[in-house]
């Protein structure tokens, strides 16, 4: 892959520090949110389609994405992780604040935006991508114990 | 040996009274303060209640500063500046309800005074009383003053307040905020809200909270915000119209008190 999510975070950090203008720090907090949705982005291609997926939708849109994690349909996947819908919740409320902060960034030049809340919005990406590592240690565990139980039957 | 007159030590009290609310000390320093304040009993009794009733609020007892409040009210009637600090303080203390009553209790002191306007709007506003506070704008367009910044961003709100979202709704989710913050010693300098588009055509209301702390303990602190509030299912954040931050950032403190 040319540019991970990794990347656009970094890329965020590096416009967001003491020196950085204004239009840098809209950058950041644009990038910072595009990093936490490519890194959610294989996981949630994996959930069954959302209430806001549209018939002929190619894609998934920013909406489809915050419903998948609303709607947490994760039982064909690791049956232990529906058992996380606290968790999950917590992840859209990140997504969906961060889109915020991003839409905020993009589309409100009268607003100003701080140096403060671009830092936020990092530690925001860098609290999702944990939230995502937990998740993908949970199916992996998942899938090791069913193939384990298939073994042994 | 001269004495400070008492406007001075009014003042140089307050500052502290007012930083109590906001993070109680212990009962040893409060004590220590209620001292500190005794000599204005006499020769400025307004102030010395005003200031009893603050300590009050910082010791919890409600009830009690309420009647300090008025005790201040009846020797001082009608002093927009005591209104003003008596709603700050409420505001400081989380009695989100009895900001609102009060304010409309008050209306007719604070209309007649720009600053005190713009004060009572960014205290509304960052109870989420959001209807409330547009009580204040044409008294403030007749003077030709400006609305405090930190809510411009709501001229958009109107149509989705009346469609999707009451007042009620939207200062129960930022009351529990508050509490939540305040449960953890982080009560918030300041908030802001703004209308953010959604993307979608819709439109959505940020309310974000400005707390003195790292990065890293307003992540976590925000991070268990949200699974407190996904599991309240409050209406407004059911229904997607509200988003809600923490962002850690260094206090201003004397805007504590500006008026």
């Amino acid at each position: 892959m040319p540019v991970s999510p990794t990347d656009l975070r970094d890329l965020a950090k590096s416009l967001s520090n003491s020196e950085s203008c204004e239009t840098e720090l809209r950058a950041a907090m644009s990038r910072a949110y595009y990093a936490i949705f490519h890194a959610l982005l294989p996981f949630v291609s994996k959930l069954p389609p959302s209430s806001a997926h549209r018939e002929h939708q190619l894609h998934i849109t920013h909406e489809d994405l915050a419903r998948r994690i609303s709607e947490w349909r994760v039982e064909s996947i690791s049956p232990t992780l529906a058992k996380k819908r606290p968790f999950a919740a917590a992840v859209v409320k990140a997504v969906d604040t961060s889109r915020a902060f991003r839409e905020r960034a993009d589309y409100r030049l009268h607003v100003h935006v701080t140096l403060d809340e671009a830092l936020q919005q990092i530690d925001r990406v860098d609290r999702v991508f944990r939230a995502l590592e937990m998740i993908e240690a949970e199916i992996t565990s998942s899938a090791a114990n069913c193939a384990e139980e298939r073994q042994a039957g | 040996m001269t004495q400070a007159a008492p406007q001075t030590v009014f003042n140089d009290r307050l500052s502290d009274v007012v930083d109590a609310i906001y993070d109680p000390p212990g009962e040893f320093a409060l004590r220590g303060l209620r001292r500190d304040i005794e000599s204005l009993k006499r020769v400025d009794s307004s102030g010395y209640y005003e200031l009893s009733a603050h300590l009050m609020l910082a010791a919890g007892k409600l009830d009690d500063a309420d009647e300090e409040y008025s005790r201040a009210f009846r020797i001082a009637p009608g002093q927009v500046d005591v209104v003003v600090r008596y709603l700050t303080a409420l505001s400081a203390s989380n009695q989100s309800q009895k900001l609102r009553d009060r304010f409309n209790q008050y209306w007719e002191t604070i209309r007649m005074d720009p600053a005190a306007l713009r004060h009572c709007r960014g205290l509304l506003g960052g109870h989420g009383w959001i209807e409330t506070q547009k009580r204040v704008d044409p008294e403030l367009a007749k003077m030709k003053v400006a609305p405090a910044c930190q809510h411009e961003g709501l001229e958009g709100f109107d149509s989705m307040l009346a469609n999707q979202v009451s007042e009620e709704e939207v200062a129960a989710v930022v009351t529990y905020c508050r509490e939540f913050l305040y449960a953890r010693r982080l009560a918030p300098h300041c908030i802001h809200s703004h209308v953010v588009p959604d993307g979608f055509g819709d439109s959505r209301l940020m309310y974000t909270y400005f707390v003195e702390t790292t990065t890293e303990h307003a992540g976590q602190v925000e991070w268990d915000l949200f699974e407190a509030l996904a599991e309240k299912e409050f209406s407004a954040d059911s229904k997607g119209v509200l988003v809600t931050a923490v962002v850690a950032s260094r206090e201003d403190k004397s805007a504590r008190i500006s008026n």
